[in-house]
């Protein structure tokens, strides 16, 4: 591995194994096995494991030493010119692909099970298809201000990069927001989570609207997490933040949210049963 | 015309020369705004409800294709990496299989 070949970007970084991927991942493990099962000790444990995941990440950051993103590895797996790293991001696409597959599905078998679906384009659709319209455009447009600063980074122009990088943080970051905007409104509207005794009929539609949407909110909060991280470090300099495949990597990572947005929603505001 | 490109950071990438990115996020946005018109199609020109996911589903992969291909390299990447997110895929047919028939 010959890190420190492309001048001062490589100085003095180099490549380390840190443990805290494998704890938030054990957060996210204990955390969703407790809230599906509604057991109260597996949910703290995994709030409490997130907390110290993430702190420690945090720390070993600020030591100077990160885990994934800093140096330039030079392996080619199977013999292309594919980074290791970027093979590891889209086989962690590959399984994110699995796990929305999966839950889409158990929402599709709601649906054709359900008493009632209620269908959009009539009066008692209870979501909001013009809002959540702009806010599709609002995703697709992120996902365009993300490609132009990959392209900016393989070009070597980091300060168009940076542009274009803190767009996409705002853009995402007003996605999130409209969608908190919409759960607050829909709650309000006797729309849950489960059955509730102001629309009952509402029940399995309510379910299977928060769990997908809510599922992809966490994605996209996620990414923008990452990006403000990603954000930070390249407007303060750091030469691995502005590197192009760090940037491609994220990039990767943030396109495959808007894919499964592409989908989701014709499936929650468009399609009726 | 993709040609390759040498970055100064010394990773080597395929790119266009004309990159397509803004007639990519036009087409998303008109795809997209006449996707939102779609559930009224019915009422409309009373199409059938079968028509309306046909539609749909066409919209949504042709809008999935442009982002995989384009925004996220894949045209220009080896054939390997293309055929490593359609392996997946075999799973997302066989669930809709199940779904339809049930």
């Amino acid at each position: 591995m010959d890190e420190h070949a492309h001048g001062p970007a490589g100085a003095h970084e180099g490549h380390h194994g840190s443990i805290w991927p494998f704890v938030i991942a054990l957060a996210g493990a204990f955390g969703f096995g407790g809230l599906a099962v509604q057991f109260w000790p597996f949910i703290l444990a995994g709030i409490a494991l997130l907390a110290v995941g993430v702190g420690g990440w945090l720390w070993q950051d600020s030591q100077g030493v990160s885990f994934a993103l800093k140096g330039v590895f030079h392996d080619k797996p199977f013999g292309h010119a594919i980074s290791a790293r970027k093979l590891g991001m889209w086989i962690f696409i590959v399984s994110e692909i699995f796990f929305f597959t999966g839950l889409i599905s158990a929402g599709l078998s709601l649906r054709v099970n359900a008493v009632y679906w209620p269908t959009p384009g009539t009066p008692e659709f209870p979501l909001n298809i013009p809002v959540t319209a702009v806010n599709t455009f609002i995703l697709i447009a992120s996902s365009f201000t993300m490609a132009e600063a990959v392209h900016a980074a393989f070009h070597d122009r980091p300060a168009r990069m940076k542009v274009f990088l803190a767009a996409t943080l705002v853009l995402g970051a007003m996605f999130v927001g409209v969608q908190v905007y919409e759960y607050t409104r829909l709650l309000e509207e006797a729309l849950t989570p489960w059955p509730n005794p102001f629309r009952p009929e509402l029940g399995t539609f309510g379910t299977a609207f928060y769990v997908q949407t809510g599922f992809h909110g966490a994605h996209v909060m996620g990414g923008v997490l990452g990006l403000l991280f990603l954000n930070v470090k390249a407007w303060r300099g750091r030469p691995w933040a502005t590197r192009a495949e760090t940037v491609e990597i994220v990039g990767l990572y943030w396109h495959f949210v808007d894919v499964v947005w592409i989908f989701l929603f014709p499936l929650m505001y468009l399609i009726g049963r | 015309m993709a040609t390759t490109t040498e970055a100064a950071n010394g990773i080597r990438v395929a790119e266009e020369v004309k990159r397509p990115y803004v007639l990519v996020l036009v087409l998303l946005a008109v795809i997209t705004l006449l996707e939102v018109q779609v559930p009224n199609l019915p009422a409309w020109i009373g199409i059938g409800e079968g028509l309306v996911i046909a539609l749909l589903v066409a919209s949504s992969v042709a809008k999935a294709l442009m982002v995989a291909l384009y925004y996220m390299h894949l045209r220009y990447e080896p054939r390997i990496l293309k055929l490593l997110p359609v392996a997946p895929l075999v799973f997302v047919v066989f669930l809709a299989l199940v779904v339809v028939l049930h």
